[in-house]
């Protein structure tokens, strides 16, 4: 009765810091009495802060206009800015295709680049006793007022026959930061039936039917994922590949791996969502 | 009596009012229980920030073989009860190439403590940056990422180093309107879920 009525008053602590989990150690040594604790903090490094840690920090970056004494001019800050977010493997990038990039960037920003974002996640999967990659594509999408990634494509299943695999409409979804996190759930949440996690528009697509067939019949599993690679459409002409770098220098994090400028460049998977999502 | 009673009503309306604003309320008056303020949103993120420090100090209490058994063993419990119950946790080892190893949270926690048969010294220093990024919104309530760097240690009998590295790790936080088991009702959570690594410049062979 108490425990409700200083509830109904507000007297417990706020949502907040009544979530907490109960701690022996989350409390200084100076109060304790006995040190139980040997924990040492280091002030951060250079390379930490300008990592760019979330696919959010670049877009924000790849967006940023902002003018700043060294750079005056928009043109050339912008310019600057877009150079920096080239990943130190894009010297294969021929220097005359990364200037007409930036160039073609000029002063343009995307409107809405989360909904542009296309992921290739790379997959160990287990099939009739032995192990494998595979590759699916995963798009981010609205669905109502909220953001989810869905099943668009996937690499060929050989062997299994197409079996027509009906697409339920459903609330179940991956969440849409899934991508920082290397899609490591996405086995876990594939386990048994992919059809919720399909993308309307790519039901009818025979790759990814035979996927889901063989996964719900039990001859393929999910085991875990290996890496993503993600696919920005500018929608002006360009398509950026985009990888996480680790390194101790200034950039690193999500950075442009390769530059496309037509989509026959991307992903044969890829390309058919393309095509089925400009018509 | 009657100043009492007038109290007790002040303070009941107080109550009412309070609770009120703490709801989002959409322009139809209807109130959201799957979303909440910017402000309880902000909350959120220095409650997850916490949540990520106090994960490390049990990392250094759980790699610490100078902490007594029971001390550790508290602190996987502990450790185990930040996170969702089916978490886990990617490790990076380079060896020719960087192989990604994935363990259930509690299994890697375990690893982590046996580290002591391996390695006669262990340390694992944190920096001064846990990064939360923004809120996402989903159908079940909100989603967001934690990245923390860390130096780990492992030194010989003869006090000599014998493994280092510096590691970026990212985790999943969850928060939604869960059903809590003491309260009996249901309130907004937040719960860190998998982890992922990223090797950074490892110094001598791998764990």
């Amino acid at each position: 009765m108490w425990k409700y009525l200083c509830l109904f008053l507000g007297l417990f602590p706020s949502v907040t810091q009544a979530q907490e989990t109960d701690s022996l150690f989350f409390q200084e040594s100076s109060q304790s009495g006995t040190s139980l604790i040997k924990h040492y903090r280091k002030p951060a490094e250079p390379f930490m802060k300008t990592r760019l840690h979330l696919v959010s920090d670049f877009l924000k970056k790849f967006n940023d206009t902002t003018l700043t004494e060294e750079y005056p001019t928009a043109e050339t800050a912008r310019a600057i800015r877009l150079g920096e977010l080239f990943s130190p493997t894009s010297l294969s990038i021929r220097a005359d295709l990364k200037n007409s990039f930036i160039e073609a960037m000029g002063l343009k920003l995307q409107e809405q680049p989360q909904e542009n974002l296309y992921a290739e996640v790379l997959v160990l999967v287990q099939t009739k006793g032995q192990q494998r990659t595979h590759k699916l594509y995963l798009k981010k999408q609205k669905m109502n007022t909220n953001w989810s990634w869905q099943l668009v494509g996937s690499g060929s299943v050989t062997g299994l026959e197409n079996q027509p695999g009906g697409v339920v409409d459903s609330t179940q979804f991956i969440p849409p930061n899934a991508h920082e996190l290397n899609f490591m759930s996405l086995p876990q949440l594939l386990q048994k039936d992919l059809r919720p996690f399909v993308a309307q528009q790519a039901a009818g697509i025979p790759e990814l039917q035979s996927l889901v067939s063989s996964v719900y019949i039990g001859e393929l599993k999910l085991l875990q994922s290996l890496a993503t690679t993600l696919y920005l459409d500018t929608r002006l002409g360009w398509y950026l590949k985009l990888r996480q770098f680790s390194q101790e220098s200034e950039y690193s994090g999500w950075l442009i791996e390769d530059l496309l400028n037509q989509p026959e460049a991307l992903p044969e998977p890829l390309r058919n969502v393309l095509q089925l999502d400009t018509k | 009596m009657k100043t009492y009673l007038v109290f007790l009503s002040g303070l009941l309306f107080l109550a009412l009012s309070a609770k009120a604003q703490q709801k989002p309320v959409s322009k139809n008056l209807v109130v959201k229980d799957d979303t909440l303020t910017a402000e309880k949103l902000r909350d959120f993120q220095t409650l997850t920030q916490q949540k990520v420090t106090e994960f490390q100090r049990y990392l250094s209490i759980i790699s610490d073989p100078t902490q007594s058994d029971a001390i550790r063993e508290l602190a996987i419990e502990n450790a185990q009860m930040l996170f969702l119950p089916d978490a886990r946790m990617q490790v990076g080892m380079v060896k020719k190439q960087t192989l990604v190893k994935e363990y259930p949270l509690a299994i890697y926690l375990r690893r982590l403590k046996n580290l002591e048969k391996k390695y006669f010294d262990v340390s694992i220093t944190f920096y001064d940056l846990a990064l939360v990024g923004d809120w996402e919104k989903t159908q079940a309530g909100y989603v967001t990422t934690a990245t923390y760097f860390q130096h780990f240690k492992g030194k010989g009998k003869d006090g000599r180093l014998a493994y280092e590295d510096k590691t970026i790790k990212q985790l999943d936080v969850d928060l939604r309107n869960r059903k809590d088991p003491f309260y009996e009702e249901h309130r907004w959570t937040v719960f860190l879920g998998n982890i992922r690594v990223t090797e950074v410049e490892p110094k001598k062979s791998a764990l």
